[in-house]
């Protein structure tokens, strides 16, 4: 069918207040099952009950998953029909600490109590009630793509995957059973490991609990190392090494008490983690309490509209913001030398002492230490430790200060008076060596450029740059610099993320109240009580991982560089990068994949540029079986053999914790808020009835022919006969024969680490309330000015960690015979400007001609791919628009409204959409909101059967800027990518809008 | 008398549209996707990089000489005397429309489905159980709550409609 982009919605020609926010374009799906359910209706003379306070509607707490930031949710439920769905008002997410519901408040009188929660969230039963969703086993019938299905049975789907066979007409396929084989893939390459590595679990949207039981099942007992391959590096992965270099990878501000907050480019009141939670300690916290709030984006993103200033930087110019401020506040002395010299843990107790908890303060900083300059020195640019210094004692996991004039073991420097007396810019020789200070070569780094050429970089004035580093250094450590994915996703964004990060340890704001929080952690959930990721008789995975999270060394793999040489074939990393796993498959490098299968995955739609891979889904010989386990065709899954549907979010079991937003501990309790238990369900018993933990709970969802994500495996396992499944399964002795036996030993972990931490719950309480949530109080320790959760570590100024790292793609020269690399490039153990985009082999790639930069966004009703499903959310934007600043659109004939063509490089052709013309953009780009524009998802017709299934055209309309994206021209089938922090490209892609 | 209505603070409204889909499920506005009690528009002012965003939220302000009220030739609109919230009776409502016209704010909406009028009742199923509308008790920046007498308006947005003609139960605040 014919798809036609509809007229702007009547929204936006109508006059401001008659406005009533509808939309004409959304394709109306069925009604939801809570209209027959008694919620509230219409009007009718008659007054509804509410159901928070009808005794017939059942308040099951769980936790949302409409996007990452793992709300509390309250499920309304009346007949077992889910009517609506609340924040959790014991959950931190939800509330602010001095409104949170105390968690001895009785939960079957606090019906009435609501916890606040996003749009996205609250459109939960359009996911559970989806009248689109696959609800049942399917096998493809057509060539792959084709849209041809046939149901099967459980039975049927797991005999094939497991056995294999001539399943599709087209020739023999190797099951699982086949596949797990522990004899070398290659044995001239026995480093690459056994065959089992061929099966490959590709993940998009798994969480905690299900991820603990997806890596005891494909890692333990099926075997392979490719068990868990995570969406990190087209996420945050970047943002966590960069940040994190600087000291932790997670961590956020404190906003409830954060004085001055600078933002690069966190979507605070639209995405970032979790949003809602995030959006109220800006708005009602922050702002209302008078702090400061400046917002750097070349988009006036909703965060920048409410921001005292907004600075909208060049796009990719934050580096000349960041760089430029860090020399002025070294310059300057606006740093926090007492904090920059406190040089270990023991001068940080020395200085700071310890919390009313009784635990010892030991966050410091590193920036003092020596690090050895001479290039001709075996350990050039690594710290200088102990021992090389000829310190008496000193050891090589100590490091050196100079204090008081003379060399010294950072340890030893455990006085007040010791930490005065540290040098923060030591220049000289000890033991013969040549050293700088790290925080003496930041300066040296910083210098490089004048506040002239920093301003350039970011396309503001240099007063712009000072004004900002005066007030960044006037609030002491209530003053924070945060960021989000919007820095780093750039071919050398890891290096502004680190100079965001190093601007904290600069106002050693670490750990402090108001400061930059490492958040409150979780409650141990995996082994407190059961080990439930030991797997008696299982396996340990070994060999490479298809994306090759290992160091390219001889040391690692020295047959294959026997073979290869350098520089690799494809990069090598050192973690899971997800952008590589279909061109791998595709090359069959390091080796060839047998199986994949995904979970909740959609590369194709959400990779920069992902329809490049699609061509790898359709290839056989490249990927002979691929099993999807979804609940939607999506752009990636219409392409699998098999369709495997679990539950929705709202039919599962999990403990997610909670993002470092928040500052105390977090252990929320997904389950299922729908479904059929055998008896004595946790939601629907007899609430005079207790909880008893250890009832069998043979749990269905929703539509009877779906299975959790546990209870697939376990037909898979059972069928194979693979040890952790069945009896035995467990290190104290129990079986595994469906997803609750796992969980009830998840749950009494949960509650007994929870009760060894001083609180007093029982597993009926944790049901009832959706998790253990750590008092507020709990939270701050005011006599040291010091939160009382702390990550209580090191914090960098300075990267040996990067400053001994080789790039294998950059070398050229090796040794024959010992593997060895003779050049390369070393990654800078700095942070520095750097604008050009890279390819893989580490070239800059000549610049774009084209004049506009390409950024994308999330709006705040929706996440990335999944959320289309949702006719509400759709309903608020229901075709996605090309954002430009006026002037650019005038130039170019455009008006409001009017139909384009948005085209890139890579992407000649383009896609066409609505311009909306706007001043709240910087001129020279483009903005389009990420979500809308799918190709699949059920928008276009499919059959099962052979019969046509019901579809929505309405999930297609808009356009998806991820097409546009920049492919790297060196291999031709992924993004660009950071070799550092590993993160696909969003942001390095130029454009041109032309009338359509 | 009592009057029930909004307290809007603009500077926390951040135009997440939480409170439409509070409203949505909550009054179960789903059959019509187009009807929504509560909606939220944003006007953008001024010249880059001098630019401004602002978010309104708004619905029903139960006013306290309700246009619809008086133009309903079916007596359908009441206002209740005990707390000032004005309602569409769906039984008596014809689908007519005059309501739809008179509003100066546009919060009576025609449903495609009934063929009838229908808008924001303020939640008055949980007024009655002492509980705020669905609206304010999720909104994710506390822009929205729920107030009583209404004798001023505050400082309203420019667009809004002038508040003399139907006196509107609504403060804005910033």
């Amino acid at each position: 069918m014919a798809k036609k982009n509809p007229p702007l919605s009547e929204l936006d020609r109508r006059t401001f207040l008659k406005a009533t926010g509808a939309a004409a374009a959304v394709t109306a799906v069925a009604g939801l099952p809570a209209a027959a359910a008694g919620q509230p209706g219409r009007y009718t003379g008659q007054l509804p009950d509410t159901p928070d306070t009808s005794p017939a509607v059942n308040h099951v707490r769980s936790v949302c998953l409409q996007c990452r930031s793992d709300c509390g949710l309250t499920a309304h439920v009346r007949n077992g029909v889910l009517m609506k769905v609340d924040g959790n008002p014991y959950h931190p997410n939800c509330r602010e600490p001095d409104e949170i519901l105390p968690y001895d408040t009785d939960p079957a009188a606090a019906g009435g109590e609501r916890g606040r929660m996003c749009p996205r969230g609250q459109a939960a039963p359009e996911v559970l009630y989806d009248p689109l969703r696959i609800t049942r086993p399917l096998k493809r019938v057509g060539p792959r793509g084709s849209g041809r299905w046939q149901s099967i049975s459980w039975e049927q789907a797991v005999e094939e995957i497991c056995e294999g066979g001539n399943l599709f007409g087209e020739g023999h396929v190797d099951g699982l059973r086949a596949l797990r084989s522990f004899d070398p893939i290659d044995p001239a390459i026995p480093e690459l490991g056994p065959k089992a590595n061929q099966v490959v679990v590709m993940v998009g949207r798994m969480e905690e609990g299900q991820t603990d039981f997806n890596d005891r099942f494909w890692g333990k007992s099926y075997g392979t190392i490719n068990f868990r391959l995570p969406h990190d590096t087209i996420c945050e992965l970047d943002w966590f090494v960069g940040a994190g270099e600087a000291g932790a990878a997670n961590r956020k501000p404190d906003f409830l008490n954060c004085k001055y907050l600078l933002n690069f480019g966190g979507n605070y009141l639209e995405a970032n983690f979790p949003m809602q939670t995030v959006a109220r300690k800006i708005v009602a916290g922050l702002k209302a309490r008078g702090g400061k709030l400046v917002v750097v984006d070349p988009r006036m993103s909703k965060v920048a509209a409410k921001a005292d200033r907004w600075v909208p930087v060049k796009p990719g110019g934050d580096i000349g913001i960041l760089m430029g401020m860090i020399r002025w506040i070294l310059e300057n002395h606006r740093y926090n030398g007492q904090f920059l010299r406190t040089c270990s843990a023991q001068a940080a107790t020395a200085v700071f002492g310890t919390d009313r908890k009784g635990k010892a303060i030991q966050t410091h900083s590193s920036a003092a230490w020596l690090v050895i300059t001479d290039p001709a020195h075996p350990h050039h640019r690594k710290f200088l430790r102990a021992d090389e210094a000829g310190l008496p004692g000193g050891t090589s996991s100590e490091f050196v200060v100079v204090t008081g004039g003379s060399p010294q073991r950072n340890t030893q420097v455990a006085t007040v008076a010791s930490v005065d007396g540290v040098d923060l810019f030591y220049q000289g020789t000890v033991n013969g060596i040549a050293v700088k200070s790290a925080l003496l070569l930041l300066r040296e780094r910083a210098q490089e450029k004048t506040y002239a050429e920093y301003a350039d970089v970011a396309g503001v004035d240099v007063d712009t740059i000072v004004t900002l580093a005066q007030e960044f250094t006037s609030y002491g450590p209530a003053a924070v610099a945060d960021a989000y994915r919007s820095v780093v996703k750039k071919s050398r964004g890891t290096y502004q993320a680190f100079a965001v990060g190093i601007l904290n340890v600069l106002v050693g704001n670490i750990d402090r109240i108001g400061g930059l929080s490492a958040g409150g952690g979780k409650y141990n959930t995996t082994n407190k009580v059961v080990d439930v990721t030991n797997v008696p008789g299982g396996v340990t995975p070994a060999g490479v991982g298809l994306t090759r999270e290992k160091d390219y060394t001889p040391a690692n793999v020295p047959n294959l560089i026997a073979r290869d040489g350098y520089p690799p074939r494809r990069p090598w990393y050192r973690n899971k990068v997800w952008q590589e796993i279909l061109p791998s498959i595709q090359d069959g490098y390091p080796y060839p994949v047998k199986c994949l299968i995904t979970y909740w995955a959609n590369p194709v739609y959400t990779i920069p540029a992902g329809i490049v891979q699609e061509a790898t889904l359709r290839d056989r010989s490249a990927l002979p079986l691929f099993v999807a386990i979804d609940i939607n065709l999506n752009e990636t899954t219409r392409f699998a053999d098999y369709i495997l549907p679990d539950g929705s979010y709202l039919e599962r079991w999990g403990t997610p914790g909670a993002a470092p937003t928040v500052v105390t501990k977090v252990s929320a309790w997904r389950q299922p808020v729908v479904g059929t238990y055998d008896k004595g369900t946790p939601q629907e018993r007899d609430a005079s009835a207790p909880f008893d933990v250890d009832a069998p709970n043979e749990y269905i969802p929703y539509h009877p022919q779906t299975k959790t994500l546990e209870d697939i495996y376990i037909a898979i396992g059972k069928r194979l006969g693979l040890p952790g499944v069945g009896a035995n399964a467990f290190v104290d002795g129990g079986s595994l024969d469906r997803a609750w036996d796992f969980y009830k030993r998840v749950l009494k972990n949960l509650t007994a680490d929870a009760n060894a931490s001083g609180l007093s719950v029982t597993e009926a309480d944790v049901v009832a309330r959706g998790g253990v949530f750590q008092p507020p109080e709990d939270a701050y320790d005011w006599s040291t000015g010091f939160l009382l959760n702390r990550q209580n570590g090191r914090n960098n100024v300075y990267s040996e960690n990067w400053a001994t790292y080789l790039n294998a793609r950059t070398v050229t020269a090796w040794d024959p015979v010992t593997g060895k690399p003779l050049d390369g490039e070393y990654f800078d153990p700095l942070p520095r400007v750097e604008l050009r985009s890279f390819d893989s082999l580490g070239r800059p790639l000549n610049p774009d001609p084209l004049p506009l930069l390409l950024t994308t966004y999330k709006p705040a009703f929706h996440t990335q791919s999944r959320t289309i499903v949702c006719p509400s959310l759709q309903m608020h934007l229901p075709e996605s628009l090309v954002e430009m600043n006026t002037a650019d659109g005038l130039a170019r004939g455009l008006q409001d409204g009017d139909l384009v063509r948005v085209f890139s490089a890579s992407n000649p052709q383009g896609v066409r959409g609505r311009v909306r013309l706007t001043e709240a953009i910087r001129p020279g780009v483009v903005a389009i909101a990420n979500s809308l524009g799918h190709w699949a998802m059920q928008s276009s017709p499919y059959e099962v059967d052979g019969q046509p299934q019901d579809y929505d055209p309405g999930r297609a309309l808009g356009v998806h800027g991820n097409v546009l994206m920049k492919v790297d021209p060196v291999l031709g089938d992924m993004p660009l990518t950071d070799p550092l922090g590993m993160g696909s490209v969003f942001f390095e892609t130029r454009v041109d809008v032309v009338k359509a | 008398m009592r009057q029930l209505g909004w307290k809007i603070d603009l500077s926390k409204c951040i135009g997440c549209k939480a409170c439409m889909e509070a409203c949505k499920f909550e009054n179960n506005t789903t059959l019509d996707l187009r009807v929504n009690y509560r909606w939220v528009t944003e006007v953008e002012r001024g010249r880059f990089p001098e630019v401004e965003r602002v978010f309104v939220p708004l619905a029903c302000n139960h006013c306290a000489d309700p246009a619809c009220k008086r133009s309903c030739p079916t007596k359908a609109i009441t206002k209740r005397a005990s707390d000032g919230i004005v309602l569409i009776d769906q039984e008596k409502c014809v689908g007519c429309q005059a309501c739809v016209m008179a509003c100066p704010y546009g919060a009576p909406q025609f449903n495609r489905v009934t063929k009838k009028v229908e808008k924001c009742t303020l939640c008055v199923h949980r007024v009655e159980a002492g509980l705020g509308p669905a609206c304010a008790a999720t909104c994710v920046g506390e822009a929205i709550s729920f107030g009583e007498d209404f004798r001023r308006w505050g400082d309203p947005p420019p667009e809004f409609a002038d508040p003399r003609q139907t006196r509107p139960s609504i403060e804005f605040v910033r």
